[in-house]
Parts: structure tokens; C-alpha cells; sequence
């Protein structure tokens, strides 16, 4: 190992993902040193690839080269412990990178150990035996060949979302391998799509294995295939580009990709950008020019502040939303057998839609007339046989809903509820007066929830004879489609209304947060500092134009919309 | 009445593992080893149409946890065969495959089933012998039994007290032989052409297992004579006499003489005939020889007439117990040719298909053999014996 990777090992908090030699008799009499990367922690903990793990793994393929040479192996496979093949770089650690030259070490250090694979003097396989993100796709690359297992959870190259690039050797091999327009994908439009991953089917078709197996014969079946690689069995590679891609077809899916990006985001991300520079460039050259030019980007992203922003944001979406700060204990909640929903019009049937789906309970509606309750009804139906003709609901799954979903104009109807949100017209007396109607009928323990975006809950609830009953249940239009749910605690919320819609919300699959009741809650008040924003620039005199290419240079470009 | 030809198409097994935390199989799951023999004994029939498959018996003794569950059904389901598939679960102890062989062997014979998967599989690691069990009070207390009936290390010990003259000596030498002939199968690959490898999951990354994890090819008369006899002081039933604590899967594909010509199958052996037999719970291990002896005349035939025996090695004594009885020698050549259980291991209800691949394998080997039987002892005082005839015999 260079002494120059020294400084990345003296941090000693990393989990060690250890790389466990076995050796394997090939059927052809031949031997396959099988290399498993094992955190040794169960199987919520995938396993990373932190210094310490790539310095392990350095020592372990330089034993075995030394042992291909010798001809006491044939080849080299590297697997991961059940269900992981690796979850990527350490991301704890490139989060605390302060110094740029650490930060390019780490890089570096990857580029090194990952190369061995591609230089052995014996063929090399990774089997993708489960989920395999950023670094632990990137492993794979560097391998010669590939092995799938059908039923990983979900491959793919999220760099580009958390803002920075594929750095171990993704933003050059990727492209060589399947191709520009596949690998623009993967590294760039799919991570823009709310860090979308590839099932293992897709990624195979798209030419990332060479080969796929089913779960329960995995690494078995990829060692018989190993052997046959290794006795010269020849491997196709249909999506490897070829002279006429890489003079024509590439640079102008490059050039579009860079244009459909601009228009979309704006100039300011950097990320999506930087990894189009380096799959454009991938297309000449050698392997160790394209990781160095991954070496010298990383180093200023790393660094920089829209990687450590996209961390932050990074941890508070995906390891806060799981323990939403300041919800009262779990086991506070009551169960919700029963869903009212008061109002039928589009995004009361929405919810309606939601419950149902979700929570399997019924659901009953309310409304003025029973014309709208039955155009809430048809609606909720019709988008229930939309879903079964996509062939996203079961037949079964929609009749139970279907059955489950009531309307009525009776205000009886909620006297066994467990809870009941409110959709009506957006007018405190309107509210008020729904809530004191529905507390005449519904049982004592039942959750009053308004979907209000805007008004007072705790005005809302305070002419209530149980004021503590009722909370702010905010949901994003289109609700299906909207991960966001603002929960609002109001003066006289209790504990046990706070828990109940915190795990409702949990069931409804929702990113539940918890928000004050102030005038908009969060996400719309922001909303609202943006638009003022955009009026201030107009009201200055400044042309309408110029304020939203402004905008639109941030890449708001979405706020067009509303004029 | 409906009466077909029953035949064993073909079977495999995992490589057997010792039983334990130190065993290969630790961190693997019993049902998980049935899939993967499943699997891989469909895959050396590509061509087979899965959905013709009517039925999928495997066996286990202790039907809990990874074992239970309808482990017939589980697993076809794990393997992926197709949801028209059904299966159940069988129990019969150490006769807990050969179990699911007769007895979907009986459902073909009679033109209920065309084909079947018949296995079984202990995972003796996870699940020790007995555990769980709750004995009727009344076994003991109106003398239904011994209390050395439940263990079965006891009832090998009482047939060396009923029959004197089969001595330790001739125990150890026989379970010496076994260890041998066992050796000497896998110097000629004889027994890993029906092994399944398997990938297994260690605290070490993982491990392929593609040999028998019990086998001790160096034991010695000299090495085995003065091991410990847990069962009774001065007793003369050892480790090195008995078959190891074992876990394993066992899997084969049966089917009638129509399935045959449908879909193009080789057979490799032809049932006969079947007979299980009860005897004293204690001394459980003598059961082949009532078994065998309502097998034979079932057939129309005579020990004579059988040229290849598999008889599963729980105890060397109990198999020097049918020797005797059927005036057979202790080397007798058609005896366990490739070793037995001793060597290879015993993981309870998987052992009977274990003893039908190596007498197929054998009859392969033998095309001047005709007829060759499988047999076995089974806790709680029974036997079981399956007569079978060489497809390839050219007499």
C-alpha cells in the first residue's frame, strides 16, 4: 500500500466491512479464490466501504495475484455477506471531509485498490449477490465480469443526487460498458428523479451484469458460470460502444442530456453537470485518465458546499424521517379502524383514495349533497380500476376497497370513526363549524384532523369540548404522489392525538414531520418568501423576464407555473 | 384397481454438514437446504415441465421453526416451482424420506400422481434430537416403554446385550470399513455426482461445501477402540461406531411409467415393493429385519435374490444385526458398497433418499445386479425397506 494513503487510516470509529478469503474447487478442477465483504453486523447494517475496509481488501487481492501468479488460482470473485454487496462509500466519513486532500485520498485510494481488479492476471468476477449503491456498483465495474442476483434489492449510482459524481471509476467504465444512452441514466437522470435505483432486471438488460441468476442458487450458479469464463467461455457485451457510438451518438446524447438538464434544474447544481464533462470525455482515452479526472473533480466537490448541504438534507430526509423529532412515545397511538373524511371534491377524494390504500379500513364521506358525495365516490372508484388496469392493485385488493369506501349525508355515519379529517372550503367558520357538528357524533376517542394548509388549528379547536383531539394533517397535491405530510400541533393537542397521527401518517407512508401551528406551517410559508421574492424583483421595475430567468437559473423553474 | 409402474427418475442431496456451531451449516436454514437440492435436481432436467409435478413430500423430524410450516410447501414455493404445485409434510424419523418415497410412490402406483418430488431434511444443528418433545407421561409410567427407548445411543447399546456374539470388536471394524469404502467412493467420484454444493454463509465469508463435512477417512481400529461410551458406563457404543450428528437434505423425483414416456425420463430404478415393521422401541434398531423380511415376501423373493444393500449406519451394531440374522458376512461386498451413514452422516428424515442415490448409483455400476433393496431403523422400534429393481439390468 503507498505510504501517501496513510492519513485516511488513522480514524479508527469506521465499521470494518473485512474481506473473508475461501478458496473454491471449480468443477473443472481448476480454483476460484471467492472473497466475501462482511461488516460482521447483521442485516440492517449493509456494509460500506470506508479506508480501513479498502485498505483490508488491497491486502487481500495482493495475495491473491501473488497466488494467481504462482498458478495456485484461476480466478478471483468478490461477493458480499446475505443480501449486500455494499452500500457504497462510507458515507459518514466523505461527510466529515474538511480537507480537500483527504477528501481526494479517499478518491485515490479506491481508484487504486478497485484498478486490481481490472489489471489481475486472472480473470475477475463480482457477484452482485444484493444491494449494490454508488461504490459498491462501482466495485463491480472494475471487475471483468459480472454476476446478478434477480433478487437484489435495488442497484444503483445516487452520487450525482447527494452532489457529487461516481468517483471510483463509474463515470468511465459505466459508459464504455452499456453504452451512452444507458449510462446517462443510471448516473444522471435517474438520480435526478428522486434518486431512482435500478431493479436488478433493468440493470441486466441494460448490460451491467453478464449474467443473471435467480436468489437460491446465486453464488453457486455464479461459480459453475465462473468456471466457464475462466475455461474461455466468451462473454457478450451487445451494449459496449463501438467506433461509429463514440464519434456520433455520444456527444450529442451528451449535449441533449446537458440541455433537458439546464432547462430543468437550472445552472447552479453542479453535480449533474460535472458528471457529464467526465462521461463525455470517457469516450477517448484510458482507464487511468478517466480516474484521474474523477480524482481532480472530486476533489473540489467533496469540499464543497453543495455536498456537504446535500448531506444534510441526505440525513435529515432519509435517517430523522425515521424518528421525527419531538413526536411522543409510539405506544400512545390509538388504533384507526374506521376513517371519516368531511367534504368530497378532488382533494378530499384524494385522501379518501390514500386511507383506503393504506390503512385497509373503511372510509366514509360526507358532503352538501349527495351529488358530490357520489362524483367524490365515482372518483375514488374510477382511480381504484385505473390502478387495477395498470396493474398496480390487485382485483381482490380493489374490490376490498371498493367495499370498504361509503358515503353518506348523514353526520350518524362518523359515530363509530376513529378518526376524521376535514377537506372543506379553506374559511375558519367553515371549519369551526364542521368540527362542532362532527363532535356531537363521533366517539370520545376519535382524531379530528383538518387538512388546512393555512388557517389556525388551535382556532380551529377552540370552542371544542375536546380541543386536544384535534391535529393539523397537511398533505401535498397530487397526495399520492407527495412524499410530505405537515403535522400540526395545536395549543391543546395531547400526546395521544400527537402519536396516533404521527403513526397514521407512518402508515399512509408518508415523510411525517411535526410543525408548529404558525400561519402556513413550513412548506408553504417558504413558498410564500419565494414568491414575495419574485414580486419584490418585479415591483422593482426589473423586466418580468429577467426575474424568472433569475429563477429559473436556481432552477425554480416549477414557479412559471403559477402565473 | 389402478396399478403403474412406480420408478425413481432421479436424486440428489446436499453435501452433508456436522451438526453444531462449528458445522458448516450453522448460519444456514434447514428449508433453504431442501431448495437448493431442489433446485438443483430440476435444473439436471432442464427440459421437465414443472407444473406436471403433482406433489412435493419432504420430510422432517422435528417440524418446527425452519423445519416446519408445511415444509413440503415452503419449499416448492422457495424454489419457485410454480404456485399450481402442492406439498405437504411428512414424518417418520430416520424413515422420513423414504417415507415420502413410499408414500407417493403408493399415490403413482395407484394413478393419483404422475410425478412427485419426495425428500427430506434435518438440520440436526438447529433442531437436536427430541427437542420439544413431550413424551405421554404414560410411556413410562405403565411401562410402555423403557426409558431407554428415547435415546437412541440405548437401544444400540441393548442389541449388543441381546446378541452377545456381535461384539464391539466387530462394530468397530465395521464402522472402520464404512469410513473406507466411503474414502475410497470419493477417490472414485461416485458420490459427488449426486451432491449438490452449496453456498453457506459463515462468521468467515462464504463457504462452498461440495464433500461430506463428517467424514473421517483416517479412522483406525487402533484410533476408535478406547473413544468414550456415552451411553452407558463400559458400554461398547461410540462416536466412531455410530453415525455423527448430521444436517442435511435429501431430494428425488418419482414417477409413473406414463410420466416416463411423456417426458422422455431415464429411470434409473423400478419399486418393487415396501413393507415398514414395528418391533420393541427399545432395541429399535433390529427393525430392518421384520421390515425386510415383509418387503421380501411382498416381492416374491428371497435375500438371495437382493444384490445390492443400503442399509443406513445409525449404529454399526444394528447393521451387524441384520448380517446376522440374514447369515450374511460382516464384508459382505453387496453391503453399503460406498459406505454409509457413519461416514457420510445421518441427518435424520433425509436419509432415506441419501440410501436410494447411492443404490441407483450403484445399480449403474451393476447392470448384472437385478434386484437391490434400501433399508433403515426408525426410533421408537420400526423398520423400513424398500425393494428396488435395476432398470439397466441385463440378465
Amino acid at each position: 500500500m503507498l505510504e501517501k494513503f496513510a492519513p485516511l487510516f488513522v480514524d479508527d470509529s469506521e465499521v470494518i466491512t473485512h474481506s473473508f478469503v475461501a478458496d473454491v474447487a471449480l468443477k473443472s478442477g481448476k480454483t476460484l479464490a471467492l472473497i466475501t465483504l462482511d461488516n460482521l453486523k447483521d442485516h440492517t447494517r449493509p456494509t460500506t466501504l470506508g479506508p480501513l475496509t479498502l485498505k483490508e481488501l488491497d491486502e487481500v487481492l495482493d495475495a491473491q495475484e501473488e497466488r494467481a501468479k504462482n498458478g495456485e488460482i484461476h480466478g478471483i470473485a468478490i461477493t458480499g455477506k446475505p443480501y449486500f454487496l455494499a452500500a457504497g462509500a462510507d458515507l459518514s466519513k466523505i461527510g466529515a471531509v474538511e480537507k480537500k486532500i483527504t477528501g481526494r485520498l479517499y478518491v485515490e485510494l479506491g481508484h487504486y485498490v478497485f484498478a486490481k481488479l481490472g489489471d489481475s492476471s486472472v480473470p475477475t468476477f463480482v457477484f452482485i449477490n444484493g444491494l449494490a449503491l454508488g461504490g459498491g456498483v462501482e466495485i463491480a465495474l472494475n471487475a471483468k465480469y459480472r454476476t446478478l442476483n434477480s433478487a437484489a434489492p435495488a442497484l444503483g449510482l445516487p452520487e450525482v443526487f447527494l452532489g457529487i459524481i461516481p468517483g471510483w471509476g463509474g463515470s468511465y467504465l459505466l459508459p464504455n460498458l452499456i453504452g451512452i444512452k444507458n449510462a446517462l441514466k443510471v448516473i444522471v437522470e435517474n438520480p435526478l428523479k428522486q434518486n431512482r435505483m435500478l431493479k436488478p432486471k433493468e440493470a441486466f438488460e441494460m448490460g451491467i451484469a453478464d449474467v443473471m441468476f435467480e436468489p437460491q442458487r446465486f453464488v453457486e450458479q455464479s461459480i459453475d458460470w465462473a468456471d466457464e469464463v475462466i475455461n474461455g467461455k466468451k462473454v457478450k457485451r451487445p451494449f459496449e460502444p463501438g467506433t461509429l457510438e463514440r464519434k456520433t451518438v455520444w456527444p450529442a446524447a451528451v449535449k441533449m442530456a446537458r440541455g433537458m438538464i439546464k432547462d430543468r434544474l437550472g445552472e447552479i447544481p453542479e453535480s449533474p453537470f460535472v458528471a457529464l464533462d467526465l462521461i463525455d470525455a470517457a469516450r477517448s482515452g484510458t482507464r487511468d485518465e478517466g480516474f484521474k479526472r474523477e480524482d481532480d473533480v472530486m476533489e473540489e466537490l467533496v469540499s464543497g458546499d453543495k455536498f456537504r448541504a446535500s448531506m444534510y438534507s441526505f440525513n435529515l430526509v432519509q435517517k430523522h424521517a425515521k424518528n421525527p423529532q419531538g413526536a411522543p412515545d409510539k405506544s400512545l397511538a390509538r388504533p384507526v379502524n374506521k376513517v371519516g373524511v368531511v367534504g368530497a371534491g378532488l382533494m378530499a377524494s384524494q385522501l379518501a383514495l390514500l386511507f383506503l390504500r393504506r390503512l385497509e379500513v373503511p372510509v366514509v364521506m360526507t358532503d352538501v349533497s349527495q351529488e358530490r358525495i357520489d362524483k367524490g365516490l365515482g372518483y375514488v372508484r374510477a382511480e381504484l380500476d385505473k390502478l387495477v388496469e395498470k396493474g398496480r392493485l390487485d382485483p381482490d385488493d380493489r374490490n376490498r376497497y371498493s367495499a370498504n369506501l361509503s358515503g353518506s349525508l348523514d353526520y350518524q355515519a362518523f359515530s363509530d370513526c376513529d378518526w376524521v379529517i376535514e377537506a372543506v372550503f379553506e374559511e375558519m367558520s367553515v371549519k369551526q363549524e364542521v368540527f362542532g357538528k362532527l363532535e356531537q357524533f363521533v366517539p370520545e376517542h376519535c382524531i379530528l384532523a383538518s387538512n388546512t394548509s393555512s388557517l389556525s388549528v388551535s382556532e380551529m379547536a377552540k370552542n371544542l369540548k375536546n380541543p386536544e383531539r384535534v391535529v393539523g394533517f397537511h398533505f401535498f397535491n397530487p397526495v399520492a404522489v407527495m412524499p410530505l405530510l405537515e403535522v400540526a400541533r395545536a395549543s391543546e393537542t395531547n400526546d395521544e392525538t400527537m402519536a396516533t397521527a404521527m403513526a397514521v401518517g407512518k402508515k399512509l407512508r408518508k415523510t411525517t414531520v411535526i410543525v408548529k401551528d404558525e400561519a402556513a406551517f413550513v412548506v408553504n410559508r417558504l413558498f410564500g418568501v419565494l414568491l414575495s421574492e419574485q414580486m419584490r424583483l418585479w415591483m422593482m421595475a426589473l423586466a418580468s423576464r429577467t426575474s424568472q430567468r433569475q429563477l429559473s437559473h436556481w432552477g425554480f423553474q416549477w414557479i412559471r407555473l403559477i402565473y | 384397481m389402478i396399478s403403474k409402474d412406480v420408478y425413481f427418475i432421479d436424486g440428489v442431496r446436499t453435501p452433508f454438514g456436522r451438526a453444531g456451531e462449528k458445522g458448516v451449516y450453522w448460519n444456514t436454514r434447514a428449508d433453504d437446504l431442501v431448495v437448493k437440492a431442489m433446485i438443483g435436481l430440476l435444473d439436471r432436467h432442464p427440459d421437465l415441465d414443472r407444473s406436471a409435478i403433482d406433489d412435493v413430500a419432504i420430510a422432517a423430524t422435528t417440524q418446527t421453526g425452519d423445519q416446519g410450516l408445511t415444509i413440503g410447501r415452503t419449499s416448492a414455493i422457495l424454489a419457485g416451482l410454480p404456485e399450481s404445485v402442492p406439498g405437504f409434510a411428512i414424518d417418520r424419523m430416520c424413515a422420513g424420506a423414504m417415507t415420502a418415497v413410499t408414500t407417493t410412490g403408493s399415490g403413482i402406483g395407484v394413478g393419483m400422481y404422475d410425478m412427485v418430488l419426495a425428500g427430506g431434511v434435518e438440520h440436526m444443528g438447529r433442531h437436536p434430537m427430541g427437542g420439544g418433545a413431550d413424551p405421554n407421561p404414560r410411556f413410562l409410567s405403565e411401562k410402555l416403554v423403557d426409558s431407554d427407548a428415547l435415546n437412541m445411543g440405548c437401544t444400540a447399546e441393548k442389541i449388543h446385550d441381546r446378541f452377545p456374539h456381535l461384539t464391539k470388536q466387530r462394530a468397530d471394524a465395521f464402522a472402520v470399513g464404512s469410513q473406507q469404502k466411503a474414502a475410497k467412493a470419493y477417490e472414485d467420484g461416485v458420490i459427488q455426482k449426486d451432491l449438490i454444493p452449496v453456498s453457506a454463509a459463515s462468521d468467515s465469508g462464504w463457504q462452498v461445501v461440495d464433500r461430506d463435512e463428517p467424514m473421517r477417512p483416517e479412522t483406525t481400529m487402533e484410533g476408535i477402540s478406547d473413544l468414550k461410551t456415552p451411553f452407558r458406563p463400559h458400554g461398547r457404543v461410540t462416536a466412531g461406531n455410530a453415525s455423527p450428528l448430521t444436517d442435511g437434505a435429501t431430494i428425488s423425483l418419482l414417477a409413473g411409467e406414463d410420466a416416463v414416456k411423456k417426458h422422455g425420463l431415464k429411470p434409473k430404478m423400478k419399486m418393487v415393493s415396501f413393507a415398514f415393521a414395528g418391533v420393541e422401541p427399545e432395541i429399535m434398531g433390529i427393525g430392518p429385519i421384520p421390515a425386510t423380511e415383509k418387503a421380501l415376501a411382498k416381492a416374491g423373493i428371497g435375500i438371495d435374490d437382493i444384490g445390492l444393500i443400503e442399509i443406513n449406519e445409525a449404529f454399526a451394531i444394528q447393521v451387524l444385526s441384520f448380517i446376522d440374522h440374514f447369515g450374511l458376512e460382516d464384508d459382505d461386498p453387496r453391503i453399503n458398497k460406498y459406505g454409509g451413514a457413519i461416514a457420510f452422516g445421518h441427518p435424520l428424515a433425509s436419509s432415506g433418499v441419501r440410501l436410494m442415490n447411492q443404490l441407483a448409483s450403484q445399480f449403474e455400476n451393476h447392470p448384472e445386479v437385478r434386484y437391490g433393496m434400501t433399508t433403515m431403523c426408525i426410533g421408537l422400534g420400526m423398520g423400513g425397506t424398500v425393494i428396488w429393481e435395476n432398470t439397466g439390468w441385463r440378465g
